[in-house]
């Protein structure tokens, strides 16, 4: 794979990923010109792109989807939840395409089948008439409902509309059109708009016979006449229905051409104030022009520009100074041009982008494993120094060498949480595919949900975000498939019918705490109880004595699903384990609050940095194995009196509570020291599967700071071992997996 | 001849035509702030028309077309109609 070709691939999912975004924050927000168009530049280069590296499938998708979305850019479209359906699944594929193409470097063999049926499919949403699917909106188009103001005027209003959007083709006056004609024929017009498709070049650039203009019209005519009229243009006519006007549409927004309307208003009353010089009856016209300005701007709801040009008219009369009021109308012209940013600013959009490089991700990882070997390799050093004091019996050597040590340590630490850096990524990467997910499963199942995502800045180790993708698809699709209702039966609940779901991330030190929230139905504990018996998971007294909030948890244990109909979405009972079975590998915990009727709560708790992991090592029938210090609870010597024996089982009581103690030796089949009921017995006590269990070992030695690296080869389906790491003195040793020993 | 370029003023008098708008681009490209008086004309080509907003001259009128003067000449010209509108009123004497 060629450099192109690299590039290509990295900035497809990019593009991806960001018009993705984009499109589903158009569908939520409306239209929003610079989205849309964001969006459309993403699907031009992506189409541009697939070019470059000779993929003419990939190509005929997103030309097609591209005219599409040109066709929005251009307002001929409205957004709707089809479309944006549609051109999601057009990215999807481009993302299938692009992955396949990192794999193999070519596109799947039915690739071309599947971009003529898709582009198919993307120019019939474009061709086909839009008005017979009725537009949602009942003002129809976003330029309608500003034409709509203008109509509301006229005493036509209380008739049913059409809109017409004409934007003719820029050859068409080769083809011998006059569209302005044609407009003109137009019966009972109403409502007229003319504006440039692009904006105007300088004169010289001036294409006198390219027609570069879209026109939108409100007639109070039928649609059979307009058929006819534009009979020889379908394709660049648009017709929309609207309803008829029974308020003022006091509900759209004041759009430019009004603001020009003001900006007009004030300018006149400059020129007024500026025609006459002369002085003499200036008072009047400096009081008339001031009144004109502050009715318009109140009309237009700039009241506080209004009231300073009040407050000038005050100061020029008591002042006999007639210029303030022109000065203050000059400012006013001034805040009226001025681009309303403060309003109008992306919140999502980062102040300033800062500096990035683009590393492969694999160089991190070379890196990032060099420098676990290189901790493993610095161990030695502190077991040297130990020989050479003990053995060699040379204390200053020994000193010296422990010094060197200690700074190596210092340094080596300091490298490798500076590349622990490297590897952190804003959690934001994990959380922003799944307002995707909300919207198209909420579709699916006729519910409304929104998903949304707080602390995506948050950071994390990059591991992370790799294996929490699958469990937090899993809450997801939990939550609204079972926790959200249905939205009448929400609207019953007196609960709003848009369901809403958080997904949020906080850190706190080195713990990073994801939660899942949905204001749905919340887990019914009777319905759990039930569930667990009938599958067997206890039996009824151990059920009957947990509290409901205990009950809950059980959500967690394999082979308990609560949903009554079993949908491909959720609900094959293997979801919920499996979702906690990944984050305990990952060293976190997960915890589960509902409340019947308000809503469900699972909380994640994991380390930010899975990397490095803590190990101690014990000594069993000869051999050494690591433990992972977070499930190790406390170690303990028992005096034989504290130990008793059950049949062939060996306990002691913890704490109130008796723990069985197991022999590691025997656990792993070494062959074991005929037990010594007499000895000591040196125990770990340790919680694995939700259990606490004390094991015994002949020895506890160092703990150790670890990479773990996980089974390769022969050895990756040994099912008791978690990885391997090597001892300070080189050796390697093998990690337990405790749950899986025990389970 | 429908594009007439007299005196500092761009007269369009007649049925402007298609043909008429690489005239009239001539005209505004040699006087480029020059006024454009449309009272005299016909029927307008939209080729003509666009290139009256693209430049963005300004225009003295009414249009001697009424359709355009009842729907684009209020529209896509406010500012100078208003202007002169204004200008032309003598202001209000106490």
């Amino acid at each position: 794979m060629n450099e192109l070709q690299q590039q290509f691939i990295s900035e497809s999912k990019e593009l991806v990923l960001q018009a993705t975004d984009d499109l589903m924050t158009v569908e939520r927000s409306g239209f929003d010109a610079e989205r849309i168009d964001r969006v459309f530049r993403a699907f031009h280069t992506l189409k541009g792109s697939a070019g470059v590296v000779n993929l003419p499938a990939m190509g005929l998708l997103l030309h097609a989807a591209e005219d599409l979305l040109a066709a929005v850019n251009a307002k001929k479209r409205p957004i709707t939840t089809g479309l944006v359906s549609e051109a999601l699944e057009c990215l999807d594929q481009v993302s299938a395409w692009v992955d396949a193409f990192e794999a193999r470097g070519v596109l799947p063999s039915d690739a071309g089948e599947r971009a003529r049926d898709a582009a198919l499919r993307l120019r019939a949403l474009l061709s086909d008439n839009t008005s017979s699917r009725s537009t949602p909106n009942r003002h129809g188009p976003v330029w309608a409902a500003a034409l709509m103001q203008e109509v509301a005027a006229t005493d036509a209003s209380d008739k049913a509309l059409l809109a017409v959007a004409y934007e003719p083709l820029p050859g068409c006056f080769f083809d011998g059109d006059d569209p302005l004609a044609l407009v003109a024929s137009i019966p009972n017009l109403l409502a007229l708009s003319i504006e440039p498709r692009e904006p105007w070049p300088p004169r010289p650039d001036i294409d006198p016979f390219a027609c570069n203009l879209r026109i939108h019209a409100i007639t109070a005519t039928t649609r059979d006449e307009l058929a006819a009229i534009f009979r020889l243009v379908p394709d660049q006519v648009e017709i929309f229905d609207l309803a008829p006007v029974t308020t003022p549409t006091a509900t759209a927004a004041p759009d430019t051409k009004t603001t020009a309307l003001l900006d007009d208003i004030i300018a006149c009353q400059i020129d007024m104030l500026n025609a006459g010089d002369a002085g003499d009856n200036s008072y009047g016209r400096y009081g008339s022009a001031a009144r004109a300005a502050a009715h318009a701007l109140r009309h237009f709801e700039r009241d506080d520009l209004a009231f300073d040009v009040e407050a000038a008219l005050e100061s020029a009369i008591a002042q006999q100074n007639g210029n303030l009021v022109r000065d203050a109308l000059r400012r006013v012209t001034a805040a009226l041009a001025a681009p309303s940013e403060d309003r109008d600013r992306d919140p999502d959009s980062p102040a300033a982008p800062s500096r990035s490089l683009r590393i492969d991700e694999a160089h991190v990882d070379s890196l990032f494993n060099l420098s676990g070997e290189l901790i493993v390799a610095k161990n030695s050093l502190a077991h040297l120094s130990k020989l050479v004091e003990t053995v060699v019996g040379d204390g200053d050597l020994g000193r010296s060498i422990r010094r060197a040590n200690e700074n190596l340590d210092h340094l080596i630490t300091g490298m490798h949480s500076a590349i622990l850096q490297l590897r952190m990524v804003p959690v934001s990467q994990l959380f922003r595919s799944f307002p995707r997910v909300a919207r198209d499963l909420s579709l699916r199942l006729d519910k409304r949900a929104e998903l949304t995502i707080q602390g995506g800045t948050a950071e994390c180790d990059k591991t992370l975000v790799e294996r929490l993708f699958e469990p937090l698809l899993h809450l997801v699709r939990n939550a609204i498939d079972h926790g959200i209702e249905a939205p009448e039966e929400r609207r019953a609940a007196g609960k709003p019918e848009q369901a809403h779901i958080a997904l949020e991330a906080a850190r706190t030190g080195d713990r990073l705490t994801i939660e899942v929230r949905d204001d749905g139905r919340g887990i019914d504990p009777a319905a759990i109880r039930a569930k667990a018996l009938e599958r067997g998971l206890m039996s009824a007294d151990e059920i009957a004595a947990l509290s409901d909030e205990k009950t809950t948890q059980l959500i967690f244990s394999a082979g308990l699903s609560t949903a009554t109909a079993v949908t491909d979405i959720s609900g094959r009972g293997v979801g919920m384990d499996v979702v906690r079975n990944t984050v305990e590998q990952l060293g976190g915990k997960i915890a589960i609050a509902s409340r019947l009727g308000a809503g469900t709560t699972v909380r994640l708790d994991l380390p930010v940095n899975v990397a490095m992991s803590q190990i101690v090592v014990v000594e069993a029938s000869g051999q050494f194995f690591g433990l992972p210090m977070d499930v190790v609870n406390e170690t303990l010597r028992l005096t034989p009196d504290r130990v008793s024996r059950i049949k062939n089982n060996r306990g002691f009581v913890l704490r109130d509570r008796v723990v069985p103690i197991c022999s590691l030796a025997e656990a792993l089949n070494l062959p074991d020291k005929p037990a010594d009921d007499r000895a000591d017995h040196l125990v770990v006590v340790a919680e694995a599967a939700g259990k606490i269990i004390a094991l015994q070992v002949d020895g506890i030695h160092d703990r150790l700071d670890a990479v773990l690296k996980p089974m390769k080869g022969l050895l990756a389906n040994a099912p008791a071992y978690s990885g391997t790491t090597m001892t300070a003195d080189g050796r390697v040793l093998l990690v337990l997996d405790l749950k899986e020993l025990f389970s | 001849m429908t594009v007439r370029h007299v005196s500092g003023v761009i007269y369009l008098e007649g049925d402007c035509g298609v043909e008429e708008a690489e005239a009239l681009l001539q005209a505004v490209i040699d006087a480029p702030g020059a006024p454009i008086d449309w009272s005299g004309c016909g029927r307008l080509h939209t080729a003509v028309l666009q290139l009256i907003l693209a430049t963005n001259n300004s225009v003295h009128g009414p249009c001697g077309d009424p359709w355009l003067e009842r729907w684009v000449a209020r529209m896509v010209l406010p500012e100078i109609h208003a202007r002169l509108d204004v200008i032309s009123t003598p202001p209000n004497v106490k």
